[in-house]
C-alpha cells in the first residue's frame, strides 16, 4: 500500500474520482429518457451502432481485476498474454453467429441469451436452466467487483481509511451508480459504457504507450526479460502439464459468448451489420487495450516494488513514475473498468430474472416485466453488496469465481450447436447442461486449478466433454417430430445469408 | 468504382478459405506442440520476446482476417444495409 503524509495528495485522488463520477452522472442525465417497452428497457430498442456495441462488450468483458490479477500474470511472465488470444478468438464467435442470433432476436423479440436457447430448442425449461446458470455464475464476479472497489479506495486514501470504511465507500459508489442502471436499463448502461470505456480502455492504452516510450517502463526492457519469464506453462521447467494452456484458452474462447452480458450485446445492435462491424471494433478494443497494458506490465516487471507486489503493480508503478496525479489516473481507470463490468452484470441478471424466470407461471405485460427487472436488479445488487462486506478477504470466494467460469461454459454446447447446427433437442440440451455443470462443480472443488492426472486439463473441460456426449447421444436417440424438423428448418431459412445490393455491389438476381 | 459481385469469391470458396485460416489460428492457440516449441525462447521479434510475440501475433492475425472477411461480405452484399443506427 502507498502511504503519504501530504494531505493535498488526498484531494488529488478523491478530486479526480469525484470528477469522473460527476462526468458519468452528467452523461446519464443528458441521455435519460423513458423506456417505451420492455424491449426498449432491456436491449435499448435494438438501435445501437458498432462503436456502442464494441464499447459495451469491452466493458462487460474486462473487469477491474484486469489491472490486478491479469497485470500480475504479465509481471510474472508470458502467461498473461494468453488473455489477448482468447479475448479476440472468443469475440469472433459473435461475428459468425451474428446473422442467426440477431435475426432470431428481432423476429421473436428475444432479449436475453437464455431466451434464444429456449426458442431454438422450443423449451421453456432450457431457457430457465440456462438463465439460472448464468445468474449464479455472474454473481461472484459482482461481489468481487464491489470488493475491488474497496481496494481502490484504500489506494485513493493512501492507506488512511480502514478496510470497513473503504468497503462502505465501494458499496456506496456501486449503489448510487445502480440507481441509474435500474431506472434507465440498457440505454443508461450503453451511454455510460461509452464514457467509462473511453477512460478505462482508450485513455489507459494511450497512457501505457506513452509510458512505454519513456525510461521507467521503456519498451526496450522487453528485450531484457529473464528467461524464466518466457516459459509457457506446460513446457519444460514448469509445473503444469501440456494441456493447461489449451484448457485456459479453450475455456476463454468458448466462454466468450456464454457470458449472458456479452451475448446480450447482439440484441442491442440495430442490425446484423452493426453486430459484425461492432465485432471488428471490439477486437481492436479488447485485444489492443489488453495487449498494450500487458506489454507495459512486462516492461515494468523488473521494478523491485512491482515484482514484490505484482497484484498492486499497476498502482505502484504509476505512483512511482508520476506521483499522486498519475496514481489518481490509475485509480480512475480501474474504477471506470470496474463500474462498467458490475453495471453490465447487474443489468443482465435483472433482465434475465424478469424475462426468463418470472414468466415461469404466467405471461407478463411489458410494464410488469420492466418492474420485475428493476426489482431483480435491486435485490441482486443488495445481496452482492451484503456478501461483499461479509466475505471481504474470504479466500474461497476466488474458488466460487473459478467454479462460475467452469460452469458458464456448459452453456456452450446448446448455444453453439443450437446456432450453428440444426441437430440437437431439448432433452440433450437440458441433460447435457446439468451433467456438465455438476461435473464442473465437483471437480473444481477437488481440483481448483487443474487436474494433474489428465495433463492439467481443467474441470470445466471435463464437464464440457460429458455435456457434449450427452447432447449428441440424445440427438441420436430421440428422433424429432416432422413438425419440429420443419420448425427448425424454418428458423435457419429465415436467417439464411442472401446477397443483396450494397453501396459497392451491382444488383444481381438470385 | 463499382464491384460486380459475380467476380467475388463464391460462398463455398470463401467459407473454405476463411475456415482454413481461422482453423489454423485456432490450432496455433490451442495445439500444445506449437506454443510449447517456443517456450523459453529468447529470440526477439520487433523487440518483443518470441513467447510473447506469438500470442500477440495470433490476436492480430485474427483481427485482420475478420476485417478482410467483413470487407468481402460487404462488397458481395451479404451483410444487409441498415438505417437509423446510433
Amino acid at each position: 500500500m502507498i502511504s503519504t503524509v501530504v494531505d493535498s495528495n488526498l484531494f488529488i485522488t478523491f478530486g479526480i474520482i469525484g470528477l469522473f463520477l460527476a462526468g458519468m452522472i452528467a452523461v446519464l442525465y443528458a441521455t435519460n429518457r423513458e423506456s417505451t417497452s420492455f424491449s426498449d428497457y432491456a436491449v435499448g430498442g435494438r438501435s445501437y451502432g458498432p462503436w456502442y456495441i464494441a464499447m459495451c462488450y469491452t466493458n462487460s468483458w474486462w473487469p477491474g481485476s484486469t489491472f490486478t490479477a491479469f497485470f500480475a500474470l504479465s509481471v510474472g511472465g508470458a502467461l498473461g498474454f494468453y488473455g489477448m488470444v482468447y479475448a479476440t478468438l472468443g469475440v469472433t464467435a459473435m461475428y459468425l453467429m451474428a446473422n442467426r442470433a440477431w435475426t432470431w432476436g428481432q423476429r421473436f423479440n428475444l432479449t436475453t441469451q437464455p431466451d434464444l436457447l429456449g426458442m431454438r430448442f422450443n423449451s421453456p425449461a432450457v431457457k430457465r436452466i440456462a438463465s439460472i446458470i448464468g445468474i449464479i455464475s455472474v454473481f461472484p464476479w459482482v461481489v468481487m467487483g464491489i470488493q475491488a472497489l474497496a481496494t481502490l479506495f484504500q489506494f485513493a486514501s493512501f492507506g488512511r481509511w480502514g478496510v470497513t470504511t473503504c468497503l462502505f465507500a465501494g458499496v456506496a459508489v456501486v449503489l448510487v451508480r445502480q440507481y441509474w442502471t435500474v431506472s434507465m436499463g440498457m440505454r443508461g448502461l450503453i451511454m455510460t459504457d461509452m464514457f467509462q470505456g473511453l477512460i478505462a480502455y482508450v485513455l489507459c492504452a494511450a497512457l501505457c504507450v506513452f509510458l512505454l516510450l519513456g525510461d521507467s517502463a521503456s519498451f526496450s526492457h522487453l528485450s531484457q526479460l529473464p528467461s524464466k519469464m518466457l516459459l509457457i506453462p506446460g513446457g519444460s521447467g514448469t509445473t503444469y502439464g501440456p494441456l493447461y494452456m489449451f484448457s485456459l484458452i479453450f475455456t476463454g474462447v468458448i466462454g466468450s459468448m456464454c457470458w449472458p452480458m456479452s451475448f446480450q450485446r447482439i440484441y442491442t445492435a440495430s442490425g446484423v451489420r452493426s453486430v459484425k462491424k461492432g465485432t471488428l471494433l471490439t477486437i481492436l478494443l479488447v485485444g489492443g487495450f489488453y495487449g498494450i497494458l500487458m506489454l507495459f506490465a512486462a516492461a515494468i516487471s523488473q521494478d523491485p516494488n512491482v515484482a514484490a507486489h505484482p497484484q498492486q503493480g499497476w498502482f505502484l508503478s504509476l505512483f512511482d513514475i508520476g506521483g499522486p496525479w498519475m496514481l489518481a489516473l490509475a485509480i480512475v481507470i480501474v474504477l471506470a473498468a470496474s463500474i462498467g463490468h458490475v453495471d453490465g452484470c447487474v443489468q443482465v441478471c435483472g433482465t434475465q430474472f424478469a424475462n426468463d424466470l418470472a414468466t415461469w407461471s404466467k405471461p407478463r405485460t411489458d410494464r410488469q416485466l420492466t418492474v420485475l427487472a428493476k426489482s431483480g436488479m435491486v435485490v441482486f445488487i443488495a445481496a452482492a453488496s451484503v456478501l461483499a462486506y461479509l466475505t471481504f478477504d474470504y479466500a474461497r470466494l476466488q474458488l466460487l469465481a473459478q467454479i462460475s467460469y467452469q460452469g458458464i461454459i456448459q452453456l456452450a454446447v446448446p448455444l453453439f450447436f443450437g446456432i450453428f447446427s440444426r441437430r440437437g433437442n431439448k432433452q440433450g440440451a437440458i441433460a447435457g447442461m446439468l451433467v456438465g455443470i455438476v461435473i464442473a462443480i465437483v471437480l473444481t472443488t477437488i481440483y481448483p486449478d487443474d487436474i494433474p492426472g489428465l495433463g492439467s486439463l481443467t474441470s470445466g473441460i471435463i464437464g464440457l466433454i460429458a455435456n457434449a456426449a450427452v447432447f449428441f447421444a440424445c440427438a441420436l436417440a430421440i428422433k424429432p417430430s416432422p413438425a419440429e424438423v420443419a420448425r427448425v428448418e424454418q428458423l435457419f431459412e429465415m436467417a439464411a445469408t442472401r446477397r443483396q445490393p450494397s453501396g459497392l455491389a451491382t444488383p444481381v438476381m438470385n | 468504382m463499382k464491384t460486380d459481385p459475380s467476380l467475388a469469391p463464391p460462398g463455398r470458396l470463401k467459407t473454405l478459405v476463411f475456415g482454413v485460416y481461422f482453423f489454423l489460428l485456432l490450432m496455433m492457440a490451442l495445439f500444445p506442440p506449437f506454443y510449447l516449441s517456443i517456450s523459453g525462447s529468447n529470440a526477439l521479434v520487433l523487440g518483443i520476446p518470441l513467447p510473447i510475440f506469438y500470442w500477440v501475433l495470433i490476436a492480430v492475425l485474427m483481427g485482420l482476417g475478420l476485417w478482410v472477411l467483413y470487407v468481402i461480405e460487404s462488397v458481395t452484399g451479404e451483410i444487409p444495409q441498415e438505417e437509423g443506427a446510433k
